[in-house]
């Protein structure tokens, strides 16, 4: 063995890791070149055995070994690309007043569909929904893998201003009961408690005169002033007596999730026995059109569900939470609630409030005289 | 170190030089392998015997005269033997 590693050293063999076995044998690595060159030189005085072999020329040996392998291993590859060139969501956020479905129609149109392959770069996307649509203030295209995400922002419309000079009259923009007028310029048409519906005449921009030769003259002007009605709100809040409470039985079971398009077979519906689960699945892989598969593992814990009355200052407070933020919601601003009616009624399990809110705000809104 | 004994370390063939640290050991001017164990090494550096006693011993490389050792190590001795040059 001792001639063996001078031998070794004197042909510079680039051995490594050198271990002694026994009195008898010793274990190593060695590169194949010299692997070649020493089995060569044996010439019956070692035994020399190949516990295993690693590196390029062996896996170049078990590519060419293994050639379905390698070709499936290429299809896969491709496929993994190819369907990456198709979009497989489009997600659209941030709107208000324009509607969904006609964005997606109109992408659709322009090449840009579920399914579809990507033909239109992001920026072509945006500067394509800049020139349809004219309420667009702010459009955010992006691509995340195959999901499409659009974010749009739209104008808002600011409320016409008409000059000083152009006659107007002051009309009601909501219905309520008049509470008080102040008029700066213009002829009051409605008294104080008078019901208004929307768009009811309020302050005039006609003003007629009599003249000093005794004749009525009429005069447009522009009807400044303030407007204050009661206005009428109405909402119903229902709130649950008892609360249904999921407590954890600590019991868990494993299963697997398949999803193929829409369709989701879930072992847990066969094998796990609870009658009553929470499901948390876990993604393993996922694949997009045209082959939409996704594998996830789920944890399955038993539960019961258990029931608890509310006491009354629970249910009183989550009735004023929910009262404030329907004011915070729906009031505006800059209306002073006068009066707050709320009446309860029991429906079973169920209590329901009825919240009327009586609010004092300016229902004052201009609009030009058109017939001048 | 002054140049001459710099130069003398770096040019002498056939005298042992050996770098320890911890568990490891690079030996130079290796000639040849006397006789390799787990608890030991002797090694020929042409006028002198080296040898180095420890345990687990593995030849993490053999190599253009070097040698880096494993293992842990607890001595190093070194032999003048009935070689030429002595």
């Amino acid at each position: 063995m001792n001639k063996f590693l001078s031998r070794a050293l004197n042909h510079n063999f680039h051995l490594t890791k050198i271990k002694r076995i026994d009195e008898l044998s010793l274990e190593c690595n060695i590169l194949q070149r010299d692997y070649k060159k020493l089995v060569s030189m044996n010439n019956n005085q070692y035994r020399i055995t190949l516990l295993s072999s690693k590196g390029f020329p062996e896996c170049r040996q078990r590519i060419i070994r293994n050639k379905a392998f390698v070709l499936g291993l290429f299809i896969f590859i491709f496929l993994l690309y190819y369907q990456g060139l198709f979009i497989n969501e489009i997600h659209i956020q941030g709107l208000e007043h324009l509607d969904e479905n006609q964005i997606f129609d109109f992408l659709a149109g322009i090449g840009v569909s579920e399914g579809y392959k990507k033909v239109l770069s992001t920026d072509e996307i945006k500067s394509n929904l800049y020139h349809e649509y004219k309420d667009i203030s702010w459009v955010g295209v992006s691509y995340t893998g195959n999901k499409l995400h659009i974010e749009i922002v739209e104008k808002v419309k600011a409320p016409e201003i008409i000059p000083m000079d152009i006659p107007c009259d002051i009309v009601a923009k909501k219905q309520g009961y008049i509470d008080n007028i102040i008029t700066k310029n213009g002829t009051r048409v409605v008294p104080d408690d008078v019901f208004v519906n929307e768009g009811d005449l309020l302050v005039t921009g006609i003003v007629k005169k009599i003249n000093a030769s005794g004749d009525e003259e009429i005069k447009y002007v522009h009807a400044l002033g303030e407007v204050y009605a009661r206005t009428i709100y109405r909402f119903i809040i229902l709130e649950e007596k008892i609360e249904y409470l999921k407590i954890n039985t600590g019991k868990k079971d494993y299963g697997w999730n398949l999803k193929v398009g829409d369709t989701l077979f879930d072992t847990g519906k066969i094998f796990v026995g609870f009658d009553r689960y929470t499901r948390v699945s876990s993604k393993i892989f996922e694949t997009m059109i045209p082959l939409p598969i996704a594998l996830y593992c789920a944890e399955y814990s038993e539960i019961e569900i258990e029931t608890r009355i509310k006491s009354q200052e629970e249910i009183e407070k989550s009735i004023n939470n929910q009262v404030e933020s329907i004011i915070k919601k729906n009031i505006p601003e800059d209306a002073k609630i006068s009066n707050k009616d709320l009446m309860f009624s029991e429906l079973g399990n169920i209590i329901k409030v009825e919240i009327m809110i009586e609010a004092i705000e300016d229902i004052g809104t201009e609009r030009r005289i058109e017939n001048i | 170190m002054a140049i001459d004994s710099d130069l003398m370390f770096d040019f002498s063939l056939n005298i042992p030089r050996i770098i320890i640290s911890g568990k490891y050991a690079i030996i130079d001017n290796v000639k040849s392998i006397q006789s390799f164990t787990n608890q030991g090494i002797v090694i020929d550096t042409g006028k002198q015997y080296t040898v180095v006693n420890g345990e687990n011993f593995i030849l993490k490389n053999l190599n253009d005269d070097r040698i880096f050792l494993t293992g842990k190590i607890d001595s190093v001795e070194f032999f003048y033997g009935n070689k030429k040059g002595d």
